[in-house]
């Protein structure tokens, strides 16, 4: 009787017994050991892209690999490393293989042309996750592989590095070509790598900064003739060029509001400038500034309630950030040397600008309310900075004693430094938005 | 003789907190692989193409071309397949009247040429980096008691759970959290429930420091911290999910930090020389970019 109770009973302590000690282990598998990673290998991250199969696989991979690389956030890793090789977009990549020559990320594609039409998959894999990141895929024409390139880049950096790319873009510049004494000046276009360069005026004429709108679709430019200048409004998609009107003196300097609505420009007569606005749909202007000095290069901020300028009012060329009205000027740059043609950036936190002190030329940005400065060039004559459509990149015009001027980036950390692959002379760049 | 009358019910018991017991010493690393579904995007030729002619070796330093650009006939829009996205037409090549070449005019805006004196740039300061504080060894922990199986199973089991019940004791053989020291690599800037390091996580932290590729050239990136949890099964390998939580704003680049601290952890493991204490153990690592930036 005893013994048979026992058994009975036993079990049912027992199974008391562990669902308690069950409920006394369970804090001790919550709790946790704590550390802090306070350093990094902080390099560009390792990527592999190999060719895409199909037509024009490889160049697709080499553009996407020269955009990651270019921007120096990337290091594309070279294809003679690749163990896994022809790898099937409808595979899943062999992780080992990528993570034994330490790819972070992978890129694989596949390029196909049906009906005329160009198909391009691709997928972006995190190697030591071992899972998929981005999938997309992108239909054009043929012709249009640079461009599916270039988006794929853009989605590819904005994945991995949760910032807008800035590869899908244009860049319109001043061509230079001729001898200093007869210089040739045209107006040229160009996508952000250098490729499909074109002209987009004869050189009949000296062309100067041209900007960009918001829509990417119009340019403004000044152009100027032995006995006068002129700002023109150019529109890309239909080749129309119109005159802003005419001005007495010489105008110069236009930049687009970011809306596109108004034109910011200087006019100068009788040896002072002053800078005025104007609406673009009923074509009146307003003058803005009314100073002695000289006040030149207008550039709005990305909410178009300010504008940034410099003048040299305080006896030397320095920066200032007045309303978009013209009202409350007030100085922002305070140190050593000339300021001049400020860019705020697409982001509005800083405000590019080329500085001269030393005997040098620098592209430097600051925050706008003048902290922060640094400056992330410096050479014989840097000048004319224009920000890439995520304000990570500066395009700038570079020239050396008795060379001609070449077209530069710099991202704003100053550490990537690099000539751009436009073989070309070439000045005053100015970024388009990302494209549609 | 005595023999011991084992019921259906405690073998069915016995079977279950083996199979438990199986369980737990079985390392689930393989995770569900999935390829992912692909997004369709279309996109249409939008650029303008006034690819009059091309310029690339125009400029250069050779005589000026001064033959006007050609007009292309307009490409015509392209239909998109896909319904999503919007068709733009192809612009029209605009032709650019050639005008008469003037007389050299000269730019309004002035540029002051420099001399060629070489400024030299005022470098970054570097910030020092924290040096790593050497950690107390962690004292050694008693050894698990192994089940007496000699003689009666059970009435070792009771005798186990009679002994631990009492004094508080955990049964898990997972390390003792209240007896370790303060030891990683930084002390802990965290106050809680969380467990000291041992000594030997150093060897832990300075793999992840390896593997570890913040971005600290996007703006917000170097100011992110993430706090990855994981789980370290027998031999050192990931067991379950690597789950990761961002301190501050959660923004894209944020979410992208988080990846990388996580993809840090997906690198380094399995976990070799690990003290068999953490095995089981939940590790919480705080990834400080702004730290690990500083000298940046």
């Amino acid at each position: 009787m005893t013994r048979t109770l026992r058994n009975l009973i036993r079990p049912l302590f027992l199974a008391l017994a562990c669902v308690c000690a069950a409920g006394l282990a369970a804090p001790a598998a919550r709790a946790e050991i704590e550390v802090n990673v306070n350093r990094g290998d902080v390099q560009p991250l390792p990527i592999a892209v190999p060719n895409f199969g199909g037509q024009q696989g490889a160049d697709i991979a080499q553009v996407i690999s020269a955009n990651l690389e270019r921007s120096g956030l990337f290091r594309p890793l070279d294809q003679g490393s690749f163990l896994e090789r022809d790898i099937n977009i409808a595979v899943q990549p062999r992780f080992a293989d990528w993570k034994q020559i330490n790819a972070q990320a992978l890129v694989n594609g596949q390029v196909t042309v049906e009906g005329g039409r160009l198909r391009v998959d691709f997928r972006l894999w995190d190697v030591f996750a071992e899972q998929q990141l981005l999938g997309l895929q992108f239909t054009s024409s043929p012709e249009n592989w640079r461009r599916v390139a270039h988006k794929i880049s853009d989605a590819v950096y904005e994945r991995l590095t949760g910032e807008k790319g800035y590869f899908d873009t244009r860049v319109v510049f001043v061509a230079e070509s001729g001898p200093r004494s007869k210089r040739v000046k045209r107006l040229a276009i160009m996508d952000q790598d250098g490729a499909n360069p074109s002209y987009l005026t004869d050189g009949s004429t000296i062309v100067m900064t041209p900007r960009f709108s918001s829509n990417s679709q119009e340019i403004t430019y000044m152009s100027l003739r032995p006995d006068s200048s002129a700002i023109y409004l150019f529109n890309l998609e239909t080749g129309r060029r119109e005159s802003l009107g005419n001005f007495q003196g010489m105008v110069f300097a236009p930049r687009f509001s970011p809306d596109g609505g108004r034109v910011a420009f200087s006019v100068e007569r009788g040896g002072n400038s002053d800078i005025y606005v104007m609406n673009l749909s009923n074509r009146t202007t307003t003058r803005l500034t009314s100073d002695p000095a000289i006040d030149t290069s207008p550039s709005f901020s990305p909410d178009g309630t300010r504008i940034v300028f410099n003048s040299d009012r305080s006896g030397s060329a320095q920066l200032y950030i007045m309303n978009a009205d013209g009202s409350n000027p007030r100085r922002i740059s305070y140190g050593q040397g000339r300021y001049t043609t400020p860019v705020w950036s697409p982001t509005g936190e800083f405000i590019a600008f080329t500085k001269q002190v030393g005997g040098q030329f620098h592209i430097g940005v600051m925050r706008p309310d003048g902290s922060d400065e640094r400056l992330l060039t410096s050479s014989y004559l840097d000048e004319g900075p224009t920000w890439a459509p995520n304000g990570r990149v500066l395009m700038f015009s570079r020239e050396t004693p008795g060379g001609a001027p070449r077209l530069w980036s710099v991202d704003v950390t100053g550490r990537v430094l690099q000539p751009m692959p436009y073989p070309g002379a070439g000045s005053d760049p100015a970024w388009s938005p990302l494209l549609n | 003789m005595r023999r011991v009358e084992v019921s259906p019910a405690a073998l069915g018991s016995l079977a279950l907190h083996a199979g438990v017991a199986a369980a737990l010493m079985i390392s689930w690393g393989a995770r569900d692989l999935k390829v992912g579904a692909v997004t369709p995007v279309t996109i249409v030729t939008s650029a303008p193409d006034l690819d009059t002619r091309p310029a690339i070796e125009g400029p250069q330093e050779q005589a000026a071309q001064t033959e006007a650009p050609v007009p292309e006939a307009p490409s015509t829009p392209e239909p998109a397949p896909q319904p999503e996205p919007q068709p733009k037409p192809t612009p029209p090549q605009p032709a650019p009247k050639p005008t008469p070449p003037p007389p050299k005019p000269t730019p309004p805006a002035p540029t002051p040429k420099p001399e060629p004196k070489p400024a030299p740039k005022a470098p970054p300061t570097p910030a020092p980096k924290p040096a790593p504080t050497p950690a107390p060894k962690a004292p050694a922990k008693p050894a698990p008691k192994a089940a007496d199986t000699s003689q009666d199973f059970f009435a070792s089991l009771e005798q186990t759970l009679s002994k631990a019940q009492p004094s508080g004791g955990r049964a898990s053989s997972a390390p003792k959290g209240p007896t370790r020291p303060e030891t990683s690599q930084t002390a802990r800037n965290t106050a809680g429930a969380g467990l000291a390091a041992g000594a030997d996580m150093q060897g832990l932290v300075q793999e992840l420091q390896r593997r570890w590729n913040p971005n600290c050239e996007v703006e917000g990136g170097r100011d992110v911290i993430v706090r990855v949890v994981f789980n370290i099964g027998s031999g050192g390998q990931l067991v379950g999910q690597v789950t990761s939580e961002i301190r501050g704003p959660r923004t894209p680049v944020a979410q992208a930090a988080a990846e990388r601290a996580e993809r840090a952890v997906y690198a380094a493991s399995p976990f070799r020389g690990l003290s068999r204490d953490y095995y089981g153990q939940r590790i919480a690592v705080n990834f400080n970019a702004r730290e690990a930036c500083a000298s940046r």
